[in-house]
């Protein structure tokens, strides 16, 4: 790690584009659905694309998963996206005289994605696509994993800030990209993608039915005619090729192979893909190659395979070995390669854009700048195959370095952001959190499927979030360095140095420390919102005969009869005495506490703190106001029935 | 006066054979032609050219393929340059490279190539060549 590093939570830091899930997920849990969605977007402009096909680099991350299993974040990004009042999208303000022009070659994610910062940036964005509609090679997932209205309404948010969209436009000869500058565009940026599948000159090559996935399975999924086999070969081992074979047997293949170099364990594909590809009756045949297509009459009648030794040399590197000496022969009337796919790069035919002896695209990976002085290449065409998470992420990186070309007139080396992840979780902590009960007892409960979750099971999953980075802040001026938050820790997070620090390693934010400082010289995020809703508190009715305010816990979202108002709080652990003593000061005669049940308690053992508050409010307010009560009201099974008020 | 370095063109569009004769020709390249794998195969074996240029679709889909594969078998012309010039690409939506195991060739050019794209070609990989003591 770099000194200079800013930590910040692993989820966080696994996702290309930097999305907060942490902090979503907890605005999840306390019901806050509008404030979550925000946090997507923020970083996000396919929010309702990656609820659905977000491979989860976070969720890889999360310092839940060595607990019991990370948070299920794509599930909630899905609930919130479904749930949450999306803003009505309009249009940027008008744009500042001294704004550019940027065309905007591919309506993919990367493409969309720069074009929309850039308008966000008063810049005019003009996009260019080939297909007949916006969404670049998003439009050839199948449709039961990213919903045809998910993508929709992702990108009508995007051009409705006022984005120029042509589609039917193909970069290339007859249309070149160095058109685009004479026709007064100030930079290009190309997010052609990858639009084509690599082929196999294998032997047999060409028969009727012997096709590439990328175009068939666009025929597919742009609802032109197409032709499927009833014997389906499908040769490749990535998530795409696990795509065709599923969308071949729903076509109506009676029997699909799914065929790769690699071993069960090494395919590419996420296990999840595979499993429900085997779950639909598909073959996997692992360690295998396409020999040779055996062709009677110009049409498929078997293909043969040789098997793989190896697929990695010493060094990692892509080098398969086989033994031509066995041989399975695998009767098939159809074959679709899937073994990768490859940038067009007609575009840059008449420019002056050069490309190697390869004909890659000679470009500065970190500028994005071709050897054409305004023309910047982006997404996978730069990066090569990866995830739509990174496209987006390639997106913003090329519009912040065309922005300040614009703006500055020149193109700068985009500034190192470096980032850390927090720490895992110490062994002891793990076992200590373990003992709290708040780990669930079965593993990631969205792993077979992923439905949409309902609303209790959102907040739930969204409680499931261990608030890295968002726990106890010991404020040095403050501290009297008493010990007493070093002594309460339940996760000895505390420590005594210079000065008294949270050790955010340990630290899970359950605001015991923060309840009992004396000092008040402890803050956490959480609390400082709820604080915020406090001063908004309305006074009761009448300030002769008081009122009765009811604070109950976010997460468990109860509503007490018979309170004047209801405040609800991330955890009323974390309530200091003071706390509840302003609430006297506004008026209000009886403040009664509504804590969860110990077993939903999101924070384990900061429920007991419950009682020491209420007992602590309870002696300084009778001074005061002799007439004022605190009561603690148990859920059933904490003492009493649901209601029961007790008072201290 | 050096010798000429020989190119064969193997295509069965006399068009392309025909036009790109004449460019090479100009190039100052000796050029010969064959309009299939077969006699393609038999051209080589008599004429030792510098470097073979190979259409792929011709009476079978993967004709070209398998001539590439037998003249990179044949020991005799072993150093001998080999150039792919296909549709095939385009006819398939797919994208061809060289491959030891499949395609061992130096290049694959996509058809339609521009005006003087394949003679910038030829004259790349066989300076190459020469470089590499070919």
């Amino acid at each position: 790690m770099s000194v200079s590093s800013k930590v910040i939570a692993p989820c966080q830091a696994g996702c290309p584009v930097r999305t907060d899930a942490g902090r979503y997920a907890r605005l999840v849990a306390e019901g806050r659905y509008d404030e979550a969605y925000e946090v997507i977007c923020r970083a996000n402009p396919f929010p309702s694309v990656c609820a659905h096909i977000c491979q989860r680099p976070c969720e890889k991350q999360c310092r839940r998963g060595p607990l019991d299993a990370p948070v299920g974040i794509r599930s909630l990004k899905r609930f919130v996206v479904q749930h949450a009042r999306r803003p009505a999208p309009g249009p940027c303000a008008p744009e500042p005289a001294a704004s550019g022009r940027v065309a905007v070659v591919g309506a993919g994610p990367a493409g969309l994605t720069a074009a929309y910062d850039l308008r966000l940036r008063g810049h005019r964005a003009s996009v260019f696509e080939r297909l007949d509609r916006p969404g670049g090679m998003l439009n050839v997932i199948p449709r039961y994993r990213l919903p045809q209205e998910a993508l929709d309404a992702d990108v009508a948010a995007i051009l409705a800030t006022g984005i120029e969209l042509t589609c039917g436009w193909e970069a290339g000869e007859n249309t070149p990209v160095a058109e685009l500058l004479e026709r007064g565009f100030d930079a290009v940026v190309v997010a052609t993608g990858l639009s084509r599948s690599r082929g196999i000159a294998v032997p047999g090559f060409g028969a009727q039915r012997f096709t590439a996935a990328i175009p068939w399975m666009a025929d597919v999924w742009l609802g032109k005619k197409v032709d499927v086999g009833r014997r389906v070969a499908v040769i490749g081992g990535g998530n795409v090729a696990a795509d065709v074979a599923r969308t071949a047997r729903r076509l109506g293949a009676e029997q699909v192979a799914l065929i790769c170099l690699e071993s069960r364990e090494e395919v590419p594909a996420e296990p999840q893909e595979i499993a429900l590809a085997e779950g639909e009756g598909i073959r996997l045949l692992p360690r295998q190659a396409l020999k040779r297509v055996l062709n009677r009459d110009g049409q498929i009648a078997a293909i043969e395979l040789m098997s793989v030794v190896s697929v990695f040399d010493e060094a990692g590197r892509f080098r398969p070995t086989y033994d031509p000496s066995r041989i399975r022969t695998l009767s098939v009337d159809m074959v679709i390669l899937s073994i990768g796919q490859a940038p067009d790069r007609s575009w840059a035919r008449g420019t002056a854009v050069r490309a190697d002896e390869r004909g890659r695209i000679v470009v500065d990976r970190e500028t994005h700048l071709t050897s054409h002085p305004r023309v910047f290449l982006a997404g996978e065409a730069l990066r090569g195959p990866g995830s739509a998470i990174q496209a987006v992420a390639d997106g913003h990186r090329v519009a912040e370095i065309v922005a300040r070309f614009l703006e500055l007139g020149e193109v700068a080396r985009p500034a190192a952001a470096e980032v850390a992840p927090l720490d895992p979780f110490p062994e002891d902590v793990l076992e200590r959190l373990r003992r709290l009960a708040t780990v669930a007892a079965e593993a990631e409960p969205f792993a077979a499927s992923e439905p949409s979750l309902d609303e209790a099971a959102a907040r739930r999953e969204g409680g499931r979030c261990l608030a890295c980075l968002a726990g106890a802040v010991i404020d040095e001026t403050k501290c009297a360095s008493c010990l007493t938050c070093f002594r309460v820790c339940p996760l000895d997070a505390v420590e005594i140095g210079e000065a008294m620090r949270a050790n955010p390693a340990r630290c899970q934010a359950c605001g015991v420390c923060a309840s009992v400082c004396p000092a008040g010289a402890i803050s956490l995020a959480c609390w400082d919102r709820a604080a915020g809703e406090w001063a908004t508190l309305p006074a009761p009715a009448s300030r002769e005969t008081g009122g009765t305010v009811a604070v109950v816990c976010r997460h468990d979202g109860g509503s007490p009869a018979g309170a004047d108002e209801i405040v609800a709080v991330p955890c009323l652990a974390r309530l200091r005495p003071v706390d509840v003593l302003g609430l006297f000061r506004q008026g209000y005669r009886t403040v009664a506490l509504h804590p969860c049940a110990e077993e939903q308690c999101k924070y384990g053992a900061a429920w007991k703190n419950i009682e020491s508050v209420a007992g602590c409010a309870s002696a300084l307010v009778r001074g005061a106001w002799p007439e004022a009560r605190v009561e603690v009201c148990l859920p059933a099974g904490e003492g009493g029935p649901v209601g029961s008020a007790q008072e201290t | 006066m050096a010798n000429k370095q020989k190119v064969l063109l193997v295509d069965d569009d006399v068009g392309f054979l025909a036009a790109n004769s004449l460019l090479l020709q100009e190039a100052g390249f000796e050029v010969t032609t064959a309009q299939d794998g077969r006699t393609g195969l038999a051209a080589a074996r008599e004429q030792r050219p510098d470097l073979v240029v190979i259409d792929v679709m011709m009476s079978r889909p993967d004709e070209g393929f398998a001539l590439a594969r037998a003249l990179r078998g044949e020991p005799a012309l072993a150093g001998t340059a080999l150039l792919v010039v296909t549709a095939a690409g385009e006819r398939y939506q797919m994208l061809f490279e060289p491959d030891d195991l499949w395609l061992p060739v130096d290049k694959v050019l996509e058809k339609p190539t521009a005006g003087d794209e394949l003679v910038a070609e030829v004259s790349r990989l066989l300076a190459k060549r020469k470089e590499n003591g070919g």
